[in-house]
């Protein structure tokens, strides 16, 4: 078993892009509730793309045709929270080091979808934003603050709350992308 | 092999579904904005009356789904980018270049109204500044 895992270790690491770019981003809370169904269609993409026999193995390397759903949804899960660390970091390393530990994953926010999860984020007066490759990520202070007027380095979106502050009635902040004053 | 291909096209077949009817609940709530526009009594009402109405048109979709999700979250957003972020959301469930003429001529038109439970919600914590912010 463990030398097949071996054998197959780059399929995994494929796996495990297409899973975060396609799975949770397409599916969101559906993903969040059953990462199986994801994985397998992100399983089934990479076998139309290339390698059929590299699936076969690499299915039966995880025992994935004879392992009870609980199993494989938590091989399938530590694949994608690999990948969304891996992200984060990436992230995290764009930014001064004080800040590093405080850029988290919308995924510790809310299991929507994550752009729907960046808005809520938003709402609390917080800031979040989609780094370049493609992960949404937000910041709190040491206490686990939202920090409202945070400038991230560089993103592909923003979503923050207005400047000054606006409390609506039910006590989220308004908010507004990347063309709201600051 | 045989076995696999069957699980897998059954499981393809599931998620197909699964984002089809993300589709139509995405189009369901474009549907209400039409409603709204092509409706002269209806675009007479009051900005609370039309939240109201449309709240009543996507009545059947469920709060989790990502449709209304994005709906009711993009109700705190600034009123003129209501509709860049909801299309902001489909494209980026889709994969695709969604677009509802109607939500975007209207949805910057209507007034949140919110329900008692929404009023009586425990608030969260005013946010911090990087002034103020300890890291």
């Amino acid at each position: 078993m463990t030398n097949a895992i071996k054998e197959n270790f780059n399929f995994m690491q494929n796996t495990s892009g297409v899973v975060a770019s396609m799975g949770l981003e397409s599916l969101g809370k559906s993903a969040a509730s059953n990462l199986v169904t994801p994985a397998i269609w992100a399983l089934n993409y990479t076998v139309s793309e290339s390698r059929p026999t590299g699936v076969d193995l690499g299915i039966y390397a995880v025992g994935f045709l004879n392992a009870p759903a609980s199993i494989i949804t938590s091989i399938f899960k530590s694949i994608v929270d690999d990948d969304i660390n891996k992200k984060v970091e990436m992230i995290r390393q764009q930014h001064d080091a004080k800040f590093r530990l405080y850029i988290q994953p919308v995924q510790n926010f809310g299991s929507s979808s994550p752009i729907i999860v960046a808005m809520s984020v938003a709402a609390k007066g917080g800031v979040a934003w989609q780094g370049k490759n493609g992960q949404w990520v937000y910041i709190t202070d040491a206490q686990g603050i939202p920090v409202c007027d945070f400038t991230p380095n560089n993103y592909l979106q923003i979503i923050q709350p207005k400047k000054p502050l606006i409390r609506k009635p039910n006590g989220d902040y308004e908010f507004c992308s990347a063309s709201c004053s600051r | 092999m045989k076995k696999l291909v069957l699980l897998v096209s059954a499981v393809l077949a599931s998620c197909s579904s699964e984002i089809n009817s993300q589709v139509t609940e995405f189009d369901r709530v474009c549907n209400a904005f039409i409603s709204l526009s092509k409706n002269i009594e209806l675009t007479q009402l009051s900005a609370e009356d039309r939240y109201i109405f449309l709240q009543n048109e996507i009545r059947g979709l469920t709060p989790e789904g990502n449709a209304r999700a994005a709906w009711d979250a993009v109700g705190s957003a600034v009123a003129e980018e209501r509709y860049s972020l909801y299309k902001n959301v489909v494209d980026s469930i889709e994969g695709g270049d969604w677009s509802c003429e109607a939500m975007k001529q209207l949805s910057h038109t209507v007034k949140v109204v919110y329900s008692e439970e929404d009023l009586q919600k425990e608030k969260s914590p005013e946010p911090t500044t990087m002034k103020n912010a300890k890291f």
